[in-house]
């Protein structure tokens, strides 16, 4: 269980997150302004930092880009829904993922799990992931959809194995550019779709009912947790 | 520009008029002396009387005058005894020199008043085609500010020099269109406008140097009042075209008065929209907004107040309905945001190249529990282009459009997603079985706040769906229309088609 400490202005949401995150065995500190998570960052010794993007004394990004010049804690941001660019903003500053208020419990929960897993997976080499039936094996390339083999190509592989390997986190499109094609490529959107497509078709996912991997529109994609 | 500019009539003649009509006089007498060895002596007259005939009809009376004296003179010195000299020794020759000199003043001045009156004639139909034209090009202006336009043009490209046309606008007089942006830096142009306006007399402005005109100032009258007020500052202008400026005042006053009434009206018809689309949207607020909200406290405050006495499944079931609501809520917040924004025309569509195969699958999630009891049926080619959108509007679309669906159809009923690429267009159909929307309304249900009554009886809509939803295509620069599920009239399908190629608009 982890150390969340939470930054948001408005007490109510405060309280209701400490409720939830309790309920789940975590331990939650609180800040309300912008001065506070700094100082609360440092002290308090947290594993995870849940940010409002919008602090009373000063914009939340500016914290997040404050906090990222000494850390490298995972931050899942809070924003407003129509404001994609503050989203995406926040992203580049080094976020890993967010969630859109209003949410539910549960949406945050899923996000913070996925958030806290990578924390433990990160340092340690993965070579073989299963979520839900699907069977991934890095050091022989091998992919099996319930035990039926999928053929794949190299690149599709490299894509698959990066979304499963963050499980219900954000894989921003940058970041899966980069990860497989290259930095050079990291405006290419469109081979990421192209190949998300070939994938959905191998793994028999519906993209207008999605069970495998859902689309962030315009910012990323997300693979299924379980 | 306007091909037609005033030609002045000569009506006085100038010093080359005078220097013209010597030189007829000389050829004439050099014919008269060729024609001597064939004619009489005294029907030479008649070549000079030619000649003085020629020149009143072109010159005018001054020089006809000029011109008959010379061929007094140049008959009596060439062709009378003793030649070469003023003197005359024959009666007979007298008297023809006496009645040549007296007819061909006569004629002359005949033959000049003559040109006159059709040169003053040319200049009056010349007006009246400039006034015609004139009267013809402000009908046409659509709003006062065109009229001004095509008034100020028009009289620039008649008249030439400056003019200006000045109006009260909300209680001071503006100027609301000149002939070219520097003119009428004076301030006292704009007083005399005032003057004018108020009083509904013309002014004359002297000018402040002795080489430019003084300024005219005329007001523009219709029905006892005055609209405005036209300067103008001219090189010459004189009577026939002051009377010309007048028919245009009278003219642009006509057209004022149009334009005026229209504006009004147009304004009173705002008004009236705007009064109505502000009462539309305090009852929307007032009943929508509140709806969920009654919901929700009364839910909560049951969770809160009721202690042991709801068993689990029943506090569930209130957890669910203040979810339910507030997600709701928050969708109406989402469309009055919208709407607000596709107002001020904020909304801009930021295009990628998107999959509209993962924007629906994010708008059923979205709708995950009000969709949960429909047969939600996608039918679309697996080679769907992408498409070059706003993914996240689109989204709102299909949201606001499924949810639409959702608040009227029956329940376990289908709702069928369809659609296919058309050339350069992306056309997609969203098919319910609910009760359908009547024909006339069709077109209506696009507006905002509008709601069918009759099919309004299950849930409250919040009137702006559908009319986002437009918006929403309109910004992509796309089209959406509704039309009949079924042969028999029932249902509603929302069909909308975009460019596949982002149009920004």
């Amino acid at each position: 269980m982890a150390r969340i400490l939470v930054i948001d202005d408005e007490d109510q949401i405060r309280r209701f997150l400490r409720i939830a995150l309790e309920s789940e065995g975590h331990t939650v500190l609180e800040a309300a302004t912008g001065r506070e998570a700094i100082v609360q960052a440092a002290t308090g010794a947290p594993d995870l930092l849940v940010l409002d993007l919008g602090l009373p004394d000063r914009d939340g990004k500016d914290v997040l880009r404050d906090i990222r010049t000494w850390s490298n804690l995972p931050v899942l941001v809070l924003s407003v829904r129509a404001d994609e660019t503050e989203k995406v903003a926040a992203l580049d500053l080094g976020a890993q993922d967010y969630v859109a208020k209003p949410f539910g419990t549960r949406e945050l929960l899923a996000r913070l799990r996925a958030l806290l897993r990578d924390r433990g997976t990160e340092q340690q080499d993965i070579s073989r992931i299963e979520i839900g039936g699907l069977i991934l094996d890095v050091a022989a390339h091998s992919a099996h959809l319930d035990t039926q083999p999928l053929s794949l190509t190299p690149k599709e592989f490299q894509l698959l194995w990066l979304l499963a390997s963050h499980p219900g986190r954000l894989v921003t499109q940058r970041m899966a550019l980069e990860k497989v094609w290259g930095a050079a490529h990291v405006e290419d959107s469109q081979y990421l779709r192209v190949f998300i497509r070939q994938l959905r078709t191998k793994l028999g996912d519906d993209a207008t009912d999605p069970v495998w991997i859902f689309t962030e529109p315009g910012i990323g994609y997300r693979f299924r947790e379980s | 520009m306007l091909g037609l500019t005033l030609r002045r009539a000569q009506v006085h003649a100038g010093p080359g008029s005078y220097l013209g009509a010597c030189l007829v006089m000389v050829a004439v007498t050099f014919a008269a002396k060729v024609l001597e060895t064939a004619l009489p002596v005294g029907e030479l007259t008649l070549v000079f009387m030619a000649g003085v005939v020629v020149v009143a009809s072109f010159g005018g009376p001054g020089p006809s005058i000029l011109a008959s004296f010379a061929g007094f003179a140049a008959y009596n010195y060439f062709f009378t005894e003793p030649r070469f000299t003023f003197r005359v020794l024959q009666e007979a020759d007298l008297v023809t020199l006496g009645l040549f000199l007296l007819a061909s003043i006569v004629t002359g001045t005949l033959a000049a008043r003559l040109r006159t009156r059709a040169m003053a004639l040319r200049g009056s139909v010349e007006r009246i085609t400039i006034l015609h034209e004139f009267a013809q090009q402000i009908a046409r202006a659509p709003s006062s500010q065109a009229v001004a336009r095509a008034a100020v043009d028009h009289v620039t490209a008649t008249m030439g020099g400056e003019v200006a046309l000045f109006r009260t606008v909300v209680g001071s007089v503006e100027k609301i269109a000149s002939s070219s942006a520097e003119v009428v830096e004076d301030g006292r142009i704009e007083e005399a406008c005032g003057r004018a306006i108020a009083s509904g007399e013309p002014f004359i402005i002297p000018s402040n140097s002795a080489v430019s005109p003084p300024w005219m100032i005329l007001p523009v009258r219709a029905g006892g009042k005055t609209l405005a007020a036209l300067g103008i500052r001219s090189g010459a202008i004189e009577r026939d075209d002051r009377r010309l400026l007048e028919a245009f005042a009278s003219q642009l006053a006509l057209a004022f008065e149009r334009t005026d009434l229209t504006e009004t009206l147009e304004d009173a018809r705002l008004a009236t929209e705007t009064e109505k689309l502000r009462s539309a949207l305090l009852s929307s607020v007032s009943h929508d907004l509140r709806t969920p909200l009654v919901s929700i406290i009364g839910a909560a405050s049951t969770l809160a107040e009721g202690g042991d006495r709801y068993t689990e499944p029943m506090r569930q079931d209130l957890a669910e309905t203040i979810r339910e609501e507030g997600e709701r809520l928050d969708r109406y917040v989402q469309n009055l945001l919208d709407m607000t924004r596709l107002s001020h025309g904020a909304l801009r569509p930021q295009c990628v190249a998107s999959d509209l195969l993962e924007i629906i699958g994010n708008a059923r999630r979205r709708l995950r529990s009000n969709l949960a009891p429909y047969k939600v049926v996608v039918s679309l080619p697996d080679s769907m282009p992408l498409i070059d959108v706003d993914p996240v509007l689109i989204e709102q679309l299909l949201v606001n459009v499924l949810d639409n669906a959702a608040k009227y159809a029956p329940e376990n009923s289908e709702i069928l997603l369809s659609g296919h690429a058309e050339g350069t267009w992306l056309k997609l159909a969203i098919s319910d079985q609910g009760p359908g929307i009547p024909a006339q309304a069709r077109s209506d249900v696009f507006e905002m706040f509008y709601r069918v009554t009759a099919g309004d009886t299950q849930r409250a809509g919040t009137g702006l769906g559908l009319a986002i939803a437009r918006g929403i295509v309109d910004a992509h620069g796309g089209g959406i229309y509704v039309q009949a599920t079924n042969p028999d009239e029932s249902g509603t399908t929302i069909v909308f088609r975009l460019p596949i190629a982002c149009q920004e608009v």
